[in-house]
């Protein structure tokens, strides 16, 4: 009984894997997020520490920040897409204490890539005494976007030449050390959306018409004002994408290979300056996120001299993938 | 029941672990042309103008066209630009002479210069033989003539067609 219960979770599994549930719906902006900043290390490179999205909290109250030496902390999940994190952001810092009689710090908040931390907003100088306290101050960003593989990065600077600082992030279930993002800041590290619609203009499919042997560079009929299919990108699509399109060889009474045939495409109607269609997918141009685009896409074809008469017939691909 | 929940607890966590499907928006169209076909084809008539099979007396059977030899009465040509395969056929009408016939299946056709083997003509095409282009085929005609048949001249009109084989 109990091995029948087992394969049947197995198979449930394996159901589950083919058809896995629906994805969370996307909310490009779901309200402030807050981070919380512990001593856990980091594994990002050029992070010291983890800050915790949702939930979470450090083992020490009393973490070391050395006198003029600075402290990352990396999120815990690299950005999914590109998310635009500009605004005002809370900040709440906990200073268990300092060396006497006080003690200056501030905050950036950034990106880290690379390896590399960039502040994209900087606060005011923090003034702490010695017996610590709650500082509970804003940072605002600009130019603050977090692009896909990169972190969200929050730093603290003891701007104090000889002066150690002490901070909690202990806490019971969350750190008091933390971090909130504006209400108008993307959802991080978010989910991936593409927006890609073709349009096929004119009959249904890409035609080529009845064309005589050993002509050069014939359009697809029904493109004229208009591309054979119009490719459009929409501004919901929240990563970077490249455009990207590839062809079968022809199937007919003899051989017709997609390079025998000249396949061209390019987004104005003259064939001058086109590119030729292969049968791996090619880069034809980027979109850049949040960026709605739309593109006429005309194709023309060469029929070799001597083809053998017949109906030749071929699958266009055309795809919207992540940089 | 402790087995089925660590069963199930194995299943949520196999799914957890599989990677997230590639993300990529994809879409194709079916792309088609239509090649036309071109069909070159040519008749090349050995010796005189026509076929002639000459005067000829009642009840003689397998007369040769009088100009074919090494070559055949007529040679069939597949022009070189031709873009199909195309099969050979030959049709003709009965010989006529006022009221007076003789039946098309008196004549016969082959494809080299034995007439034993050779095949009747029909009033219906028939297949000689599938071209390329660039390809030729000879053809040879002879002629019998019935023992009853009344003198005259006689006259009809051979076809010779190029159609595409079907693919």
């Amino acid at each position: 009984m109990t091995r029948i219960a087992l394969i049947l979770a197995l198979l449930l599994a394996a159901v589950l894997a083919f058809f896995p549930p629906a994805p969370p719906p996307v909310m490009a902006n779901p309200g402030s997020q807050t981070w919380y900043l512990t001593d856990f290390a980091s594994g990002v490179s050029g992070a010291h520490y983890i800050m915790y999205g949702v939930s979470g909290n450090g083992t020490v109250d009393s973490l070391n920040i050395a006198p003029s030496t600075s402290a990352v902390w990396a999120a815990d999940q690299a950005s999914n897409i590109v998310c635009r994190m500009n605004g005002s952001w809370d900040v709440t810092i906990v200073v268990s204490s300092t060396d006497p009689p006080d003690s200056d710090f501030t905050v950036d908040i950034g990106v880290l890539s690379g390896g590399s931390f960039t502040s994209k907003g900087t606060s005011a100088t923090q003034i702490s005494p010695t017996a610590g306290g709650t500082f509970n101050f804003t940072v605002t960003t600009s130019g603050h976007t977090v692009n896909p593989g990169e972190y969200l990065a929050v730093r603290f600077n003891n701007t104090s030449p000889n002066k150690d600082i002490w901070l909690d992030v202990l806490g019971a279930t969350n750190s008091p050390c933390y971090v909130t993002s504006p209400a108008t800041a993307d959802d991080y590290p978010g989910t991936v959306t593409i927006s890609f619609t073709i349009t096929d203009n004119g009959d249904p499919g890409v035609d080529f018409g009845s064309l005589d042997g050993g002509l050069l560079d014939q359009p697809e009929v029904a493109q004229n004002g208009t591309g054979a299919l119009t490719l459009q990108v929409g501004s919901d699509t929240n990563v970077p994408v490249n455009i990207q399109l590839r062809g079968d060889d022809f199937t007919g009474p003899a051989a017709l290979t997609l390079a025998d045939a000249n396949v061209k495409y390019d987004s104005d109607n003259d064939p001058t300056g086109a590119s030729t269609l292969t049968t791996s997918y090619v880069t034809w141009y980027p979109v850049a996120a949040y960026t709605a685009d739309t593109r006429e896409c005309y194709h023309w074809i060469s029929v070799p001299s001597g083809q053998t008469g017949g109906n030749y017939i071929s699958t266009f691909y055309y795809q919207a993938v992540p940089q | 029941m402790k087995t089925a929940v660590v069963g199930l607890g194995l299943a949520l966590m196999l799914v957890m672990a599989m990677p997230s499907p590639a993300v990529a928006v994809e879409d194709s169209l079916v792309a088609q042309v239509t090649v036309s076909t071109l069909i070159s084809f040519t008749i090349e008539d050995s010796g005189g103008a026509g076929l002639k099979f000459g005067s000829l007396v009642p009840g003689s059977s397998d007369n040769p066209e009088l100009d074919q030899n090494g070559t055949g009465a007529v040679r069939l040509w597949l022009g070189a630009d031709t873009n199909v395969d195309c099969d050979i056929s030959t049709k003709a009408d009965d010989f006529t002479s006022g009221s007076d016939t003789i039946p098309v299946g008196n004549a016969i056709w082959d494809t080299d210069n034995d007439a034993s083997g050779a095949t009747a003509m029909t009033s219906e095409y028939a297949q000689i033989t599938t071209l390329s282009g660039g390809n030729s085929q000879d053809v040879w005609h002879w002629l019998s003539v019935p023992g009853d048949q009344a003198p005259g001249i006689y006259t009809t009109s051979f076809y010779y067609q190029a159609t595409r084989v079907t693919p």
